[in-house]
């Protein structure tokens, strides 16, 4: 799959404007269990992105790259290095015009490189839990968008392991994690603006 | 320069409040001397951490001994942890992010840093753990002895202002300098910051200097000096550390 300019900048405007449209839900989400500030973060990390990540300027992986460098540069909470590590690794892993193996590759070099990063593991209420079963509907052909989430909804019984919201124990119980949720709109950004394929 | 200069102290907050209070304190209870930088709140001045600020502050604080970063919270870490990667490859293996308290690990950890300590040890001493070397600490270091018995007549006792004042002097000689809060107590390392706090000698104890080494009747006249003096501190602000 060739990723041109424009769809790159499609790309983006999807990511962003799906960040912007949600930003109070999920700083709502992140009031519940974390330090509230969530939605407000992504929301001028993708700023930053609009403004100073310009598609044009190079190839997929050195724009994925560029993405996660602003992402961290800007963030100012946790999900800046994270979020950011997860578009590094993509830009660093994969080819200027990718197949399906590439992208299962990059996309499970992106998890560990999250994993090692947040000190984390799958089943501990964040992110991995939307992106690992979103990787492997990926892999398998199946509905990824629906993978994701559906798998962000299954976070809100999980008990927070790791962040601020392992401070609240089992009263992170019954709430959706926020950066589930937010994986969960890229991804669904990402898939319509880039295909299911 | 930041050739001579002793280990850099970095402090992260969330909080830009709390990241210039624990600058503040860190300043009061050891000093101009060790170079010291801090940083809070997002690029907005809100609650949280900022890479940049964060690179920025290394930059203010380094030292070829290298720099000791001090956090708060998860996203302090690991913003902390981003702006190191971002360093020169020179650099990297010189930043140590602290496992420790922000304002209790910065002053352990600018103690440390202000006698002249390595890199680990002023780590170790944020994190409240035994300096690493004390094992070369012997009691028979060459030349003279010498030993006196001090009352410690500071409200407070030796509690942490106290303490850093103690180890910061005994630091600046070459013998080597143990006490003890009582007789027939442990005998402690003088120079280590950890150690003489962890004593917790109130007011009242006895306390015992033993010191070998070139300048160990200097060293003790000193020590004594300081302990009468009520740490060189008015009795009406000692009663308020």
């Amino acid at each position: 799959m060739t990723v041109d300019a424009d769809r790159l900048r499609k790309l983006i405007e999807a990511m962003a404007q799906s960040i912007f449209a949600h930003a109070d839900e999920l700083t709502a989400l992140d009031q519940a269990i974390g330090d509230g500030d969530h939605g407000l973060n992504m929301k001028r990390g993708f700023e930053a992105i609009l403004r100073d990540v310009d598609p044009a300027a190079a190839p997929l992986p050195d724009t994925l790259k560029s993405i996660g460098m602003t992402l961290v540069m800007s963030v100012g909470g946790a999900s800046g290095p994270l979020f950011g590590t997860l578009f590094m690794t993509l830009g660093k892993e994969l080819p200027p015009a990718p197949s399906r193996d590439d992208v299962v590759r990059a996309g499970e070099a992106a998890i560990a490189a999250i994993k090692a990063r947040g000190k984390s593991e799958v089943g501990q209420k964040t992110m991995l839990d939307v992106l690992r079963p979103a990787l492997d509907a990926f892999a398998a052909s199946e509905d990824v968008v629906q993978a994701a989430n559906q798998a962000a909804e299954a976070t809100v019984p999980m008990k927070a392991m790791r962040g601020r919201a392992s401070f609240l124990g089992e009263r992170s119980i019954g709430h959706m994690d926020p950066g589930a949720r937010s994986s969960a709109l890229l991804i669904a950004a990402a898939t319509d603006t880039l295909g299911r394929s | 320069m930041t050739q001579d200069r002793p280990v850099g102290i970095v402090v992260v907050s969330h909080s830009p409040d709390v990241a210039r209070g624990t600058a503040d304190m860190v300043r009061q209870m050891v000093g101009e001397e060790v170079p010291l930088a801090f940083c809070g709140g997002n690029s907005e001045g809100g609650l949280g951490t900022d890479v940049p600020a964060i690179m920025a502050a290394i930059d203010d604080a380094w030292s070829d001994l290298g720099v000791a970063i001090l956090v708060d919270l998860g996203g302090a870490e690991l913003n902390s942890e981003m702006a190191v990667e971002m360093q020169p490859a020179g650099r990297q293996s010189r930043i140590v992010i602290c496992d420790a308290p922000i304002v209790e690990g910065a002053v352990l950890a600018a103690t440390e840093a202000h006698g002249g300590g390595a890199l680990a040890d002023v780590k170790r001493a944020a994190e409240r753990c035994l300096p690493q070397v004390e094992a070369g600490v012997t009691d028979s270091a060459p030349g003279a002895s010498a030993t006196a018995e001090v009352l410690l007549s500071h409200p407070a006792g030796l509690h942490a202002r106290p303490s850093v004042k103690l180890t910061k002097l005994a630091k600046t000689y070459q013998s080597v300098i143990k006490v003890s809060a009582d007789s027939g107590g442990e005998w402690i390392d003088a120079k280590s910051i950890v150690r003489v706090m962890g004593a917790k000698a109130p007011r009242g104890s006895l306390l015992h200097f033993r010191a070998t080494g070139e300048d160990a009747d200097d060293a003790i006249a000193a020590l004594v000096a300081l302990v009468e003096s009520d740490f060189e501190e008015a009795s009406a602000d000692a009663t308020k550390s």
